[in-house]
């Protein structure tokens, strides 16, 4: 018994010093000894999302759970949960899109599993113009270049570091004015008006927006709901 | 023909993910991916769509985690008891806790994947299953069957049946010349193209390479092996250099299957490095075709497990090999230790027993 537990105390000691000699040799963020230790994964095992949260059945939905669904830990209820919750028993007029600022794109990927409402653009989304026709990948990326100034030009949102940017959003611009699909003016914001952008939103059937409480001083828009900094609005 | 058909025509990852998250409104009029027409072409989407209108997106959802999680584990264990000389509980143990974790086996994210919801976890249990027909149950018409099924929810997954498939087969018509399991094999193969080249209806005429490429470039830059980080790179040298120590250590008695297994793995490996720029081809990433390889070389190396001899130095190096997967989630140690113990070991290997 004894020689077994010598032999598993080695076999750790051991795994640790070959991956300590590993990241010294072979990482680039070899300084940075905190890095060594946040590469241990072991902790995975243990969340048990998505069939049980906590010994709870599922009441909202986090696709990449990670920590946060470690057992016996309370669920963290942010501003984005509570904001998800909140909206799930909000009455939204059907097939209405909804639309939101392009940096957070992937923080809010799980939004339309509340709102049942189609979403205006997602690179999600954009990643279908390998499957489809011409006139698709036309309709994306004008809907790319609409989501842009609209962020770009008029969000409250990206100025506030709560949630990750996303970093696609300009080098995907780069690439379709290099390829001709658009000028550089194009993607102006001094020749914009938000009213002007919302009335082209508008024609293609948007009708809600997630920004800052600070968003939108306008009349042609009206604030929903709010949690903490996080707004819905119609328009 | 092959740009036009053969890949377009099932769901990407994204959107089968996107099929759960988003629930009922994913094709709703006027969502950016209800614009796709590519949605109803689908058949493991339209199906799932249709248990899901009955059990709701999120039973479906962990109906499939539940039976992929199960199968997968099932399906391994059941290839290392057949191929294993002696099965011990400190063996079944190492072999779970390698394969529960997520290992990737390239930078580009291919790994052995069974556990989980997505749909590509359907092709590959179904791959397994007719790689453990194929080997342990030597029935070759059924694994085309497998494979089949396999190769229309996910054909990039199902690439890598056909080296071992061919080898084995080979081997087989050798020592009986099979005309009819050749016949079945080809006709197998034909379907999957049919099927794929006549479900397409891709409009590239208007749509610049070069501009598929830059996007590539953004959305997926870990589809190069220029851009993988320095490890993976490592890693992915190691699984084809392991495949070669079993070529070189067995190759006497085996020579034509193994050069037909070899021959298809560096095809390949070429297929993928000219291609991977043309986004019909990029789906096709550079490790597909070595899953079923990882499988037998971890089972190599685990079966050199002694139980009898607790202490001696292999059975440190195995551990090593297991644990660390297990603790970081890396495969380097792994494939190091099993090529330096496949390497020197003068026991017979375990892979002689499929052919």
């Amino acid at each position: 018994m004894i020689n077994k537990l010598k032999f598993f105390l080695s076999v750790i000691f051991l795994t640790f010093l070959f991956h300590f000699l590993v990241f010294i040799l072979l990482d680039k963020n070899s300084s940075n000894l905190n890095y060594f230790f946040s590469k241990i994964v072991t902790q995975k095992y243990m969340t048990f999302e998505p069939y049980i949260v906590r010994g709870r059945v599922v009441e909202i939905f986090f696709f990449d759970c990670k920590d946060d669904c470690l057992p016996f830990q309370k669920i963290k209820k942010n501003e984005k949960y509570i904001f998800f919750k909140k909206i799930s028993d909000y009455k939204f007029i059907e097939k209405k899109s909804i639309i939101y600022p392009l940096s957070f794109d992937s923080a809010f990927k799980e939004l339309s599993f509340y709102t049942k409402l189609p979403i205006y653009f997602s690179y999600v989304g954009l990643g279908q113009i390998y499957y489809a026709d011409w006139s698709f990948i036309q309709k994306a990326f004008d809907r790319y270049k609409n989501s842009f100034l609209l962020d770009q030009c008029f969000g409250v949102l990206k100025n506030k570091n709560y949630i990750p940017k996303n970093k696609q959003i300009n080098p995907y611009k780069e690439i379709l004015i290099e390829h001709g699909f658009y000028h550089k003016e194009d993607f102006n914001c001094e020749n914009l008006s938000l009213d002007a952008l919302l009335k082209i939103l508008k024609t293609q059937n948007v009708g809600y927006l997630i920004e800052h409480s600070t968003y939108g001083q306008i009349n042609a828009i009206k604030k929903e709901l709010c949690v903490g900094e996080l707004c819905l609005y119609s328009f | 023909m092959l740009r036009n058909g053969i890949v377009y025509t099932y769901a990407n990852d994204a959107l089968w993910i996107d099929f759960f998250l988003r629930a009922d409104s994913f094709a709703l009029e006027n969502d950016i991916l209800a614009l796709s027409s590519n949605l109803q072409k689908s058949i493991w989407l339209s199906f799932t769509s249709f248990i899901s209108s009955y059990l709701g997106p999120l039973l479906t959802f962990y109906i499939y985690y539940i039976f992929h999680t199960y199968f997968y584990f099932f399906i391994v264990f059941k290839i290392y008891e057949n191929l294993s000389k002696t099965n011990s509980l400190i063996k079944y143990f190492f072999i779970g806790i390698i394969f529960s974790n997520l290992n990737f086996i390239s930078g580009s994210l291919v790994h052995l994947d069974g556990f989980g919801m997505n749909y590509r976890y359907t092709s590959s249990l179904l791959l397994l299953l007719a790689i453990y027909v194929l080997i342990c149950q030597k029935k070759a018409y059924l694994s085309q069957f497998f494979y089949f099924f396999s190769a229309i929810i996910h054909l990039p997954t199902s690439i890598a049946f056909l080296p071992i498939n061919f080898a084995i087969i080979l081997k087989k018509t050798l020592r009986q010349i099979s005309i009819p399991l050749l016949f079945f094999i080809a006709l197998i193969n034909l379907l999957i193209f049919l099927f794929y080249y006549l479900k397409s209806n891709i409009d590239f005429v208007n749509f610049s390479y070069d501009l598929y490429a830059d996007l590539l470039q953004i959305r997926l830059p870990y589809l190069f092996f220029k851009n993988w980080k320095f490890t993976e790179q490592i890693i992915f040298i190691l699984i084809y250099i392991n495949i070669l120590i079993i070529f070189f250590k067995i190759r006497s008695k085996n020579l034509l299957p193994l050069s037909i297994l070899i021959f298809f793995h560096i095809f390949y490996l070429f297929f993928v490095s000219y291609f991977n720029n043309f986004p019909g081809f990029a789906v096709f990433k550079y490790g597909f075709d070595l899953k079923y390889a990882v499988i037998f070389i971890i089972i190599e190396l685990v079966d050199k497990f002694d139980e009898k001899f607790i202490d001696k130095s292999k059975n440190f190096l195995i551990s090593i090999g297991a644990i660390s997967v297990f603790i970081f989630g890396n495969n380097l140690i792994l494939f190091f230790i099993a090529f330096m113990l496949i390497l020197l070991d003068k026991k017979k290997l375990l892979i002689k027993k499929i052919f």
